[in-house]
């Protein structure tokens, strides 16, 4: 009874259509009022950028494998058109893979912004140590879309919250110095914001996991001292290091060990896992195709352990499974594996030293460097007299690279920024020109902007 | 609150004083009122003419009243009868009088939302219907009752399924991506079909359709797809009266699928198999051994080829629809008791129907009862109606597509070659690949649809409380203030079972082979059983205040309605899947079975709110002018702030030529008046929180050993720019009645546009999303619609009834999105496609044009077709196809053409009611004209593949005629293109019912107290005329969909229905 009566009060009174009453949410969803209220609230959030990062592992493992050298598709079927034309420089702004990766990165800068703005309006306190680390994170990862985006498409728009719709199309691609300038903020802030050591989290970025992508950024826009300060910045950290052998790294019962700086993270026991990475339905070099022989041959097949990593199997079942991502499946969960997925380790803080102070004009200086990771895997040390031209060093430190992160999604990346990838591919018999270095813009964006002031096409497409 | 009813008061007192204020009188005056009949009349008002005196009659009609001593005029009105005078003279102290029922009124009254009006005066869209129209046609779903009844209202009737399975939509099609349902109101209250989904026919008085934009305007927001104004039956009667109707019927298949023989089956199978041999070998023979053929789809089994090549007789030769389909009995009582008697007046329902399907294993089973009361108290009327109902379904999954569970797909694809059951008396399961030659894995594998019919539980249970009440008071003479009250809870509840002894239907796995130690052809391995249980609970209430005027001044009606109503839907859903044990099936629900990630229980609330303010003003002098024009305010939760509030106006006028002077002289024109009006409508027919930033929770691991953290993340970004969809229609009409009845007609042409339509339109990814929902395209229909009728009583006592009914609508798109580009949308089997372009009517079918066959290579090598290698290359026999775009070569995707839609060119319906003293006919006809369907049946019962049964029409193959020839491996994409050989005309014509009844004299019945003693016998569905070949050409799998309409891939196929009906009163 008195609810009916509140009932017909409610209508009565002018106050029935205030907007209570028409303030009806979906109990299976959060609205505005009832996220970022706490710290552990900016968590959660925090979180929601590394699940966006984590979902983009395919491009990462298995369209740059084809991109690059180290795999390729052989023959096409209708699903797989669109990485047929990737891996074969068939370039094309109708791409999926293209499409796919260009949404999908900008959905993650959306959640780093969602967490970002927040931070902007939070009354909370967000000095503690929790919400410097959380805060910390959502740069980091914004960063890391936004030098992803840079690396496969060029200058891009540089949104930094949330825009609408209608807004962010007003947007026009940055310049190149508004991309570095934004990456060495954003970098900056957050290595001032992240703290030194790993919590039981480790799949959580750190420090160094910051001072190493700037590094990376520096290195990709030719600003080697910049580099070389940062990079050895980061070497001071005690807590990280090379572990002593290439294969301890990827260890099933050494997961996220001091090497590891940052990494897609997976738990195979808790159904947390994934599908075999790079395994074959035949154990036959010839019909198997993959890696392939031109990418093998910068190995020292006899001395370099690396070599039987990646081009050894172990089989399981009727799968064979490339060495380095070897897992046996879960007892309980049948059908998931437990690698992680690295995508910064100290190694290539190392290399990265060594491209550093090598490609600032020091060679002699670089070697010590680029000789640590090829001791570890059973190579004889260089002389500068076997580095004698700047060209010998690139092409060396381009194949270390190479054997050092085989199927890591580094190598397309690394044969772009060391200026190798044009002369490599087309000796390959690819038919790839100076402007493929960078992707087309999807034309579906190019469509729905329909304004070349803001959104234009690459050269060359 | 107390600020609340302090206003409350003060308001009413100021009214009672106002009116009934008391000075000077000096004698009383006593008297009573009756009717014509005799009766008192309750609750009819006195009045001193020019004062303000007056007094209320009593239950038996009396009254009492201080009157002024001279002479003085009295006035008695009441609701339903003609205001009645009396002159007192000078001493005179008893006055009765006699009042008269206003026939027009009660006659001939329409319901228009908020109010009724007398048809005379209506100047909008409006169409009715009576419950003598429909009382004595075996209707599950009251909505049937208005097919081919009312022009422009289309109800198409999608499948037999026992409890009913309708569409409805008014002057054709007002949204692309938000509903095309109109808006449904039961007695006052605004519902949506769950609340009438156990409703009654027999409790409905009558049915009213607002049509045109100013009529439903009145119910703004949710009018732009027309209302439905649902009316139940009241008490009119002085006597109590009893009344019963029973219906018994028998219901079988009014249309089987002409399918293959066994013996003609296996000859096409063979045929393909040896098609695709000579593809691959072309240098090959079809005499060639299978060891020789290659692959495995090249091979038959031979022992089972040369079994049937025999001509044996008394081989396996299943009718599987002959096993699936039944004759089906349904019974169906209804009582009531309804009466009046001084100031209440009631009506009483109980209602039980029991309908069986057609198919083995469905029926629906409803039991309702409904209590509508009313009463009053002088000025005071309140009233109640409160229906209880609850129904059970034995659902069968009739309408799935190929692959799946589907009863009546099985029953179609599985071969005749397998029997219903082993001689061990189990289900047979060769089907599920026995004759599937190594690994040929793209063999059909089918499943028994008998075991499916009668193996799997599927038990759907409704239980609907629906009800409202009221209470109004009269302030002075037609000024009444109403509060009403209403709303509806409803539960569903859905128990579902698959038992483990019905194996998977999977393509690559599962097949056992022969086992010959069995002594039985066991194709079959049992598999984990599927529980499921899920609930869905809906309560919704509605307030509406509502203070009406209605008043005539000597020429002069006017009638006025000022509303404020609110409401709110409250939803909460349920749902748990188990999978069980293999082989266990004891316990036949979620006990003891586990949960995969995919399954975990699911609930969720959500509600939606919806507030309004209508105001309308209607004005009529005498009769022949009329003007009405009303406004109407909506605001909903569905929209944010910015655009929560929608204004939907509208005009109408209407003018009785035939009062006119000048039409003095044309006495054969009984009545004409001409109508105009213009309204705006919209459509909130759209998700609950659409406009909201919603955030979701995911589960994410970050390397901390076997933690798993939870991420929360944006899954809907802020959109407050949405809002509703709007529709401006346009209506001119105009009715007449000619030789006093002897013709009437009506004729409506009307225009609406409908703007702001809802698109998910691509936009910048920059911003995080790749999609959002815009105001921004729009959309026109136009039509006319003309009924015509004619009715006389001859003085022999023979009568007749004649009526008939034409619309035609066209729907046209405007613009889409910002680009104007095409919306192109696959079909529920991905290689058929509908395209929504500017200029075309919505979902229009997109495919390629089939036009012959290659009847030799000359014919092949001079006409384009498709290229490439083996059976990607068009052979001699292959279809031959238009390249559309002249290019010279033939695309599946750059020579598709629009090749139909869905929308008839127009529909209508006619019937007629012949009698002669207690007999009488009744008949009624629909029928729709120049539609389209997409029949993907063909796809799988007539590719030639005959890896499936196939249809009679496959015997048509080339070389024998002009279809595509017998391969098991389709050349030339004749398989995997849908093509307008899958496109069919589906206009019909069908005669909806026929019937005869005696309606027996009541003399013969008056010692046991009966009367209006009543027999008839009716046929529903007797039949249809069409070219179509699948079984309804009314089938529209995808019915919600605007985008694509008009498929038919799996459906219930109807019923033909004879009953036999009694009814009479007590």
């Amino acid at each position: 009874m008195k609810r009916l009566i509140y009932i017909i009060a409610a209508v009565l009174c002018a106050s029935a259509c205030s907007d209570a009453f028409f303030e009806r949410y979906p109990a299976n969803s959060m609205t505005e009022g009832n996220v970022y209220k706490t710290e552990d609230d900016f968590n959660q959030g925090a979180y929601s950028c590394y699940a966006k990062l984590k979902t983009q592992s395919g491009f990462l493992i298995t369209e740059l494998s084809y991109r690059s050298d180290e795999s390729e598709l052989q023959s096409m079927a209708v699903s797989t058109q669109a990485r047929y034309d990737y891996d074969h420089f068939l370039d094309n702004d109708g791409n999926s893979i293209l499409s796919n990766v260009w949404d999908a990165w900008y959905n993650g800068v959306y959640r780093c912004n969602i967490v970002l703005d927040h931070f902007a309006t939070t009354s909370l306190d967000v000095n503690t140590d929790n919400m410097r680390k959380y805060h910390g994170e959502a740069l980091f990862i914004r960063a890391w879309f936004y030098f992803n985006l840079y690396r496969v498409f060029g200058v891009v728009p540089i949104v930094t919250k949330v825009e609408t719709p209608a807004t962010s199309a007003t947007i026009a691609r940055c310049t190149d110095a508004e991309m570095l300038s934004r990456l060495e903020k954003d970098l900056q802030d957050a290595a001032d914001l992240l703290p030194l050591t790993r919590t039981a989290e480790k799949g959580r970025v750190t420090k160094i996991a910051a001072q190493a992508l700037l590094g990376k950024v520096y290195l990709t826009f030719d600003k080697y001292d910049e580099a070389e300060a940062v990079l050895s910045e980061a070497m001071k950290d005690t807590g990280y290091g090379l572990e002593n052998t290439h294969e301890i790294v990827f260890s099933q019962t050494n997961k996220m060990g001091k090497e590891m700086i940052f990494a897609l993270t997976y738990n195979k026991s808790i159904d947390m896992g994934h599908g075999y990475w790079h395994s074959f339905t035949t154990n036959d070099d010839a019909r198997r195709g993959n890696p392939k022989p031109e990418f093998l041959a910068i190995f020292d097949q006899t001395k370099d352990s690396r070599y039987d990593f990646v081009h050894g199997t172990v089989t399981h079942g009727t799968a064979y499974v490339m060495k380095k991502w070897d897992d046996t499946f879960d007892a309980t969960y049948t059908t998931v594996v437990g690698n992680d997925f690295p995508l910064l380790r100290y190694a290539d803080v190392v290399l990265m030293r060594a491209e550093a102070i090598g490609l600032g004009g020091n060679i002699a200086g670089a070697i010590p460097y680029l000789n640590q990771t090829r001791t570890r895997a059973g190579l004889t040390p260089l002389t500068s007299s076997d580095l004698p031209t700047r060209a010998a060093f690139v092409q060396e430190l381009a194949d270390e690279r190479g054997r050092e992160f085989a199927f890591e999604g580094q190598r397309w990346f690394d044969l772009v920024r060391l200026g190798l990838a044009v002369d490599l591919f087309k000796s390959l018999g690819y038919p790839i020109n100076d402007y493929n270095v960078i992707s087309p813009i999807p034309r579906s964006q190019l469509e729905i902007y329909n304004n070349d002031k803001v959104l234009w096409q690459n050269q060359g497409y | 609150m107390k600020k609340l009813f302090t206003m409350i008061v003060l308001a009413a007192a100021a009214f009672i004083l106002s009116s009934a204020s008391v000075f000077g009188q000096n004698r009383t005056v006593r008297g009573k009122v009756v009717d014509e009949a005799g009766a008192g009349v309750s609750g009819a008002y006195v009045i001193i003419q020019g004062t303000r005196t007056g007094a209320l009659t009593d239950v038996d009609g009396n009254y009492t009243l201080q009157v002024q001593e001279g002479s003085a005029v009295l006035e008695f009105s009441c609701i339903g009868f003609e205001n009645a005078i009396v002159k007192l003279s000078p001493g005179q102290t008893r006055a009765d009088a006699v009042m008269k029922e206003d026939a027009e009124l009660l006659e001939d009254a329409v319901v228009i939302g908020y109010g009724v009006q007398n048809r005379r005066d209506v100047t909008t869209s409006i169409v009715s219907i009576k419950s003598e129209d429909f009382a004595e046609r075996p209707l599950t779903d009251f909505r049937e009752a208005m097919a081919a009844k009312m022009p422009g209202v289309q109800v198409a009737t999608l499948g037999g399924q026992p409890d009913g399975n309708i569409s409805v939509r008014v002057r054709g099609i007002q949204s692309i991506t938000s509903g095309n349902d109109p808006l449904y109101v039961i007695d006052g209250v605004p519902c949506d079909s769950r609340a009438f989904a156990n409703l009654d026919s027999s409790d409905i008085e009558s049915i009213e359709v607002l049509k045109d934009a100013s009529s439903a305007a009145i119910y703004g927001s949710r009018g732009s797809c027309g209302v439905v104004l649902v009316t139940t039956k009241k008490g009119k009667s002085e006597n109590t009266v009893v009344h019963y109707d029973g219906q018994f019927s028998v219901a079988s298949i009014s249309k089987k699928i002409e399918l293959l023989d066994a013996y003609e089956f296996v000859e096409l199978f063979k045929e393909a198999r040896n098609g695709s041999y000579l593809i691959e070998h072309p240098t090959g023979s079809i005499g060639d051994p299978m060891s020789v053929r290659g692959k495995d789809y090249n091979k038959y089994p031979e022992d089972l080829v040369k079994e049937y090549a025999s001509g044996a007789s008394g081989l396996v030769n299943t009718d599987w629809q002959d096993e699936v389909f039944r004759t089906a009995l349904s019974q169906k009582h209804s009582i009531s008791i309804s009466g009046k008697s001084g100031s209440a007046s009631w009506h009483v329902s109980g209602n039980y129907l029991n309908r069986q399907g057609i198919l083995i294993n469905s029926d629906f089973t409803r039991y309702s009862v409904r209590a509508n009361v009313d009463g009053s108290k002088g000025r005071f009327k309140y009233g109640m109606n409160l229906a209880p109902s609850y129904s059970i379904t034995n659902f069968i999954n009739s309408e799935s597509n190929y692959g799946s569970d589907g009863v009546v797909v099985n029953a179609l694809v599985v071969a005749p070659i397998f029997p219903v059951r082993n001689d061990n008396g189990l289900y047979n399961w060769d089907m599920t690949g026995k004759y599937r030659v190594g690994t040929d894995y793209q063999y059909n594998v089918h499943m028994n649809p008998v075991a499916l019919a009668n193996s799997i539980s599927d038990v759907r249970q409704k239980m609907n409380i629906m009800g409202n009440a009221y209470g109004s008071y009269e302030f002075i003479k037609g000024l009444v203030y109403r509060l009403s009250i209403g709303g509806d809870f409803y539960s569903y509840n859905r128990d579902y079972y698959k038992p483990s002894t019905i194996p998977t239907a999977n393509m690559n796995t599962g097949y056992a082979p022969y086992n010959p130690e069995a002594g039985q052809y066991l194709n079959y391995q049992p598999n984990t059983p599927t529980a499921t249980a899920a609930s869905n609970q809906y309560f919704h209430w509605n307030v509406q205040n509502q203070l009406s005027f209605d008043r005539k001044f000597g020429d002069h009606s006017v009638k006025a309605v000022a509303a404020y109503e609110a409401e709110v839907y409250t939803n909460k859903t349920m749902s748990m899947t188990g999978i069980g044990a293999v082989g266990d099936d004891k316990i036949q629900t979620l006990k003891g079975k586990t949960y995969s990630p995919d399954d975990l229980p699911l609930n969720n609330i959500v509600s939606y709110s919806f507030a309004s303010w209508l105001l309308r003003a209607q004005y009529s002098y005498k009769g022949r002018y009329m003007l009405s024009a009303s406004i109407r305010g909506d605001g909903s939760s569905r929209f944010a702030p910015k655009t929560r509030w929608g204004y939907f106006p509208a005009v109408s006028a209407g003018w009785r030529i035939s009062d006119e002077s000048f039409m003095e002289n044309a006495s054969w024109l009984s009545d004409m008046k001409l109508r105009a009006s213009v309204g705006r409508t919209g459509n909130a027919q759209i998700g609950n929180s659409e406009y909201l930033a919603l955030y979701g929770t995911g589960t994410l691991y970050v390397g901390n050993g076997s933690t798993v953290a939870t991420q929360v993340y944006p899954s809907q970004i802020e959109n407050g720019d949405l809002g509703w969809e709007k529709n401006t229609q346009y209506d001119l009409g105009v009715d007449a009645t000619l030789w006093q009845g002897l013709l009437g007609f009506t004729v409506d042409a009307y225009y609406s546009r409908t703007t702001d339509m809802l698109f998910d339109i691509p936009v910048s990814s920059v911003s995080g999303l790749t999609t959002s929902n815009m105001n921004i395209g729009s959309m026109q229909n136009k039509g006319l619609e003309i009924s015509v009728s004619s009715r006389k009583q001859f003085s022999n006592g023979f009568y007749y009834d004649v009526s008939a009914n034409w619309s035609l609508n066209r729907n046209k798109v405007l613009h889409t999105d910002a680009e104007d580009a095409p919306i192109i949308k696959a079909a529920s089997y991905a290689g058929a496609y509908y395209i929504t372009q500017v200029g075309q009517p919505v979902g229009c079918y997109y495919l390629l044009k089939q036009v012959g066959v290659f009847h030799n290579q000359e014919e092949l090598d001079s006409y384009p077709h498709f290229l490439g290698t083996g059976v990607d290359q068009t052979q001699v026999g292959d279809f031959k196809f238009i390249d559309a775009n002249g290019d010279g070569i033939l695309s599946q995707t750059d020579d598709r053409m629009i090749v139909g839609n869905y929308m008839p060119d127009f529909y209508y319906g006619f019937g007629f009611t012949l009698g002669y003293k207690g007999f009488d006919v009744q008949a009624n006809f629909q029928g729709v004209y120049g539609n389209e369907i997409l029949n993907l049946e063909r796809r799988y019962i007539c590719n030639m593949e005959a890896s499936s049964n196939m249809m009679k029409l496959s015997l048509e193959r080339y070389p024998y005629g002009e279809l595509n020839r017998a391969t098991r491996k389709s050349s030339g994409k004749n398989g995997a293109s849908t093509n307008t050989f899958h496109i069919e005309d589906g206009s019909y014509l069908r005669c909806q019912s026929l019937s005869f009844g005696y309606t027996m004299p009541d003399k013969w019945f008056r010692r046991v107290g009966m009367n209006k003693f009543r027999v008839y016998l009716q046929a529903s569905n007797l039949f249809t005329l069409t070219n179509y070949t699948g079984y309804n050409p009314e089938v529209n799998r995808n019915s919600s969909d605007a985008l694509r309409p008009g498929e038919d891939y799996g459906s219930y196929p109807l019923p033909r229905t004879f009953t036999f009906g009694i009814n009479f009163n007590l």
